[in-house]
């Protein structure tokens, strides 16, 4: 069964990034799985302060992805901005039939909009944006969506 | 993404808090794509 598991500073204990860890396949390039494993640790750490919260899309006992979420805003504009967004390795690239035909990256993506539509109607969130790990990630998330704002590196959806 | 690597540590990355007017103006003037916006929160998603 499909579910996002959702983890906060309520209900993530001290072994969230153990059992996370011990969930995913990692890059086969051991320096990009060290840098994943670093940036998964941390983003456990930060799920136990109110700020982010993280998605932990599973099928079965399978992990797909990780999405992490926190509240932020771009210039003065009230903005959800995607802390993390990790696919487990044996899945990336590939549309998956029960995510209605989506990669898992699209999938979380999409999912981040509608957190962002429902924080919109009570906090009158006006952006989602990220920033790509890399120039090849920009491209895939202009793919989706994301417009570039000049001179940054940041990219954004309007909502 | 909002995380890097600076000096073997883990960093977190801000948006810009200041804006250019032309970056303000790039931001407010790009139009919400409904379509994309709608498929997003026309699925029902099983949060637990």
């Amino acid at each position: 069964m499909l579910e996002l598991k959702k983890y906060t500073s309520r209900n993530a204990s001290y072994r969230l990034g153990i059992d996370v860890l011990s969930s995913i396949e990692f890059s086969e390039d051991l320096e990009q799985s060290q840098r994943e494993k670093h940036f998964i640790e941390d983003i456990c750490k930060r799920v136990q302060k109110p700020s982010t919260v993280l998605y932990q899309l599973k099928n079965n006992d399978d992990t797909l992805g990780l999405i992490a979420l926190s509240v932020s805003s771009i210039g003065e504009f009230p903005s959800l901005q995607i802390d993390y967004l990790f696919i487990n390795c044996s899945y990336r690239g590939k549309t998956l039939a029960i995510l209605d035909n989506l990669k898992t990256s699209t999938y979380l993506i999409e999912f981040a909009i509608e957190v962002a539509k429902e924080i919109q109607e009570i906090a009158g969130l006006r952006y989602l944006v990220l920033l790509p790990d890399n120039d090849k990630l920009q491209n895939v998330y202009k793919h989706m969506g994301f417009s570039t704002l000049p001179k940054q590196n940041w990219l954004y959806i309007k909502l | 993404m909002a995380l890097a690597i600076k000096d073997d540590k883990v960093i977190y990355v801000a948006p810009p808090k200041k804006l250019t007017a032309k970056e303000k103006k790039i931001l407010e003037n790009t139009p919400v794509n409904h379509k994309l916006i709608k498929r997003a929160t026309s699925r029902k998603y099983n949060v637990v």
